[in-house]
């Protein structure tokens, strides 16, 4: 296929075709970086802008290393407050940067459509690295790719996505992706960390951890951000273990087959046991690698997906 | 002398439409409606002669935010849109919350002399809900009624004491009506919408509750009591039933929340973000229905002017409101007329004849003897909403550069033209 897309927003927005086609192209670049030599010209000569406006280390990490192998310049531009608070709007911010003829803007930002509201405004691509609460279109594709990697198929697959679904960007695009594979997708979270209004989702609601678990071939665990606790959204890190952490114990019990993905970076005892972060069943640390393949096929194409 | 004759017009009241009429206008008030009209005047060729619009709610920014908006570029955006009469909210900063305060709006209203400016002063002090004001002296100094705009009176004893303390004047009060820890953080209606553009849900269960609160605490002292800017089905209900028990409740709704559903915040646009949120489009039905059997009063702006630079900034940091009055009539008329979704006759009676009895002004009925307050509008002329359009100093509206049908072309206030569209 042609790949047509000029920016990359979100995975609501993309077909199962170019989801497939996004992941197809991964798998070679990931064979670049297993190579001792990682670099190819793809990029040569064009100007990437990492655009952080959230504080991330893998995100950002996985971007700049995709943008060095595919050979762009690239800059990171972080900051832990955003521009407004400065006095700088992102759209100044963004303008400026441009004006020193850049290519491309990678953006992580706190607000939902901050990506597409930059798309809408400046000429270079734009990569959505996440917005708020929205969407993270990179990370879904890679634990797609990762997933692919296990089971090449995702139709009959089984997955579950427990912890805090309503404060989740991963979440979101990947009940986005699932959906057009057609996956079985249950979410499990205590009720005030679950949306009210998902039925215009074909997914599955169980609150009871042990049941939700069970004959699932992929386990999605979101990171829990200790802010929800101080807003009354659970009591207690002492009882959302009890019922709904991954502990040691539960992971004894799933299947065989089943594997432990997590978007990173994993709270030790709080999500899940560190045990089962290090287990033989955890697909974590490949998800990171794959980051960064996934993340050069998506540089590559929306580049048009030639080389330089 | 202050002679005016309107010949060849259709005349709009809340109650009927008169067709090919000239209506003499002598020292600001109409002195004979006549069927055939011989003599010189001003052909209106076919055109509408409405009463002019009274709004209950507005935001003129004047003092404190004056980038925005001021008292002068606010009562052009008035007079543009047909409205010869404004209520305008205190939440200025700092809050219109004593008479000195009256005392300048009512000043800056004869300065610039074309309309009529119906200050409201705060039910508490800074409106913070903890000591009432100065309210017999506001209503000396020229306030109309009072209200805490924007934030509400969180208070409930304090709520009581306030309207209990004034119930002995017929004054207007007008009660935002918001649940602050239901609606903290939040950006839009809690529903699907939510969910998938990521934007955090405010609980529409919000606005009833904070509306049952306030409805019960005025039929308990049997005051009157207006709800401002009404959004979801479940408020009306409650508002229905509590008339049959206070025939002074009166409530309002603005032209978003009748043209508007939740379904446009897929484009992040920040000209949709407003408070009340836009809500589901079974709500936006029931307010449709609400505004053709009577059981809501009025039709205000709740015009709320902020700069382009405050509003072109992500979703989650832009201020909530848009701007109103060059739009209401138009847009109405475009979107909800033309659609066979109400007629005009609704429209004269909720944005001109219920809001003058509301707040107890000149009837706005177009007959011998009443003031002539009237507005000539072109139905069949298009206008484009761009920066020439929109006399306010800010543009945040969703109709900007969409193209509207029913142009305001002349404001009059007692037989003078005080707005003319070239």
């Amino acid at each position: 296929m042609n790949w047509t897309k000029k920016h990359l927003l979100s995975i609501e927005e993309l077909t199962k075709e170019e989801i497939d086609f996004i992941i197809d192209n991964a798998f070679s670049f990931k064979d670049i970086l297993l190579r001792p030599i990682k670099k190819v010209p793809a990029l040569r000569g064009k100007t990437v802008v990492n655009l952080f406006f959230e504080p991330s280390t893998r995100t950002l990490i996985s971007f700049s290393l995709a943008e060095k192998h595919l050979s762009a310049d690239s800059v990171n531009v972080s900051t832990k407050t955003s521009s407004v608070m400065k006095g700088e709007s992102l759209l100044d911010t963004a303008k400026n940067i441009e004006s020193m003829k850049t290519d491309m803007v990678v953006i992580r930002h706190s607000s939902p459509g901050a990506a597409k509201f930059l798309s809408e405004r400046i000429n270079s691509n734009v990569i959505n690295a996440g917005d708020g609460t929205h969407e993270h279109p990179t990370q879904a594709l890679l634990d797609f790719m990762t997933i692919k990697e296990i089971y090449k198929e995702f139709k009959n697959l089984k997955v579950l996505i427990l912890g805090d679904i309503l404060h989740s960007r991963v979440a979101r695009s990947l009940i986005w992706g699932f959906s057009k594979y057609n996956t079985k997708v249950t979410l499990c979270a205590p009720p005030t960390l679950m949306p009210l209004f998902l039925n215009d989702f074909d997914v599955k609601i169980e609150y009871d951890i042990d049941k939700a678990i069970q004959d699932k071939d992929v386990i999605y665990i979101l990171r829990m951000q200790l802010e929800r606790q101080e807003k009354g959204l659970f009591p207690s890190l002492r009882e959302y273990v009890k019922e709904f952490s991954m502990t040691y114990e539960r992971y004894l019990k799933i299947k065989d087959r089943s594997i432990i993905m997590h978007p990173g970076p994993i709270n030790r005892g709080v999500e899940l046991d560190g045990n089962v972060a290090d287990s033989e069943k955890s697909v974590i640390l490949d998800q990171v690698t794959n980051g960064v393949a996934v993340r050069m096929a998506i540089l590559y194409l929306l580049n048009g997906g030639k080389n330089e | 002398m202050n002679n005016l004759i309107l010949k060849n017009c259709n005349i709009v009241n809340f109650d009927k439409i008169e067709k090919n009429k000239t209506v003499v206008i002598k020292n600001g008030v109409i002195t004979s409606i006549e069927n055939s009209y011989k003599g010189e005047g001003i052909d209106l060729k076919g055109k509408y002669l409405l009463p002019s619009f009274v709004d209950l709610h507005s935001h003129l920014r004047e003092p404190g935010e004056e980038f925005k908006e001021d008292i002068f570029t606010g009562c052009e955006a008035a007079l543009s849109g047909g409205y010869t009469s404004i209520v305008i909210m205190p939440n200025t900063k700092p809050p219109i919350d004593n008479p000195q305060s009256i005392t300048y709006l009512k000043k800056r209203e004869l300065e610039f002399g074309r309309i009529e400016i119906y200050p409201l002063g705060a039910l508490t002090k800074n409106m913070e809900s903890v000591e009432i004001t100065e309210m017999y002296d506001m209503l000396k100094a020229g306030a109309k009624g009072f209200s805490d705009d924007g934030t509400g009176t969180k208070n409930s004893r304090v709520f009581l004491n306030a309207l209990r303390y004034i119930s002995r004047f017929d004054s207007f009060v007008s009660v935002h009506c918001e649940d602050k820890n239901l609606s903290e953080g939040g950006q839009i209606n809690e529903s699907d919408v939510s969910i998938k553009t990521g934007l955090s849900g405010i609980p529409f269960i919000e606005e009833d509750i904070t509306v049952y609160r306030n409805l019960k605490i005025a039929t308990y002292l049997n005051t009157g009591l207006h709800i401002a800017h009404i959004s979801t089905k479940d408020t009306l209900s409650l508002i229905k039933d509590f008339k049959k028990k206070n025939k002074k409740i009166t409530c309002e709704v603005t032209p978003h929340h009748l043209i508007f559903d939740e379904s446009v915040h897929f484009n992040y646009d920040t000209n949709f973000k407003v408070k009340p949120s836009l809500k589901s489009k079974k709500d936006v039905d029931s307010l449709i229905k609400g505004i053709n059997d009577g059981s809501i009063d009025a039709i205000a702006t709740d015009h709320a002017p902020h700069q382009i630079y405050e509003k072109e900034v992500e979703f989650i940091y832009a201020p909530f409101g848009i701007i109103g009055f060059e739009t209401s009539f138009s847009s109405l008329y475009t979107n909800l007329v033309l659609k066979n979704k109400t007629d005009i006759k609704t429209l004269v009676k909720l944005l001109s004849y219920n809001p003058a009895k509301i707040l107890n002004i000149d009837e706005r009925y177009i007959k011998t003897g009443n003031f002539a307050n009237l507005i000539v509008v072109d139905l069949e002329k298009e206008v484009t909403v761009d920066r020439n359009f929109i006399k306010s100093k800010s543009i945040n509206t969703p109709f900007l550069n969409k193209k509207l049908f029913g142009s305001i072309d002349m404001t009059i206030l007692k037989g003078k033209i005080v707005f003319r569209r070239d």
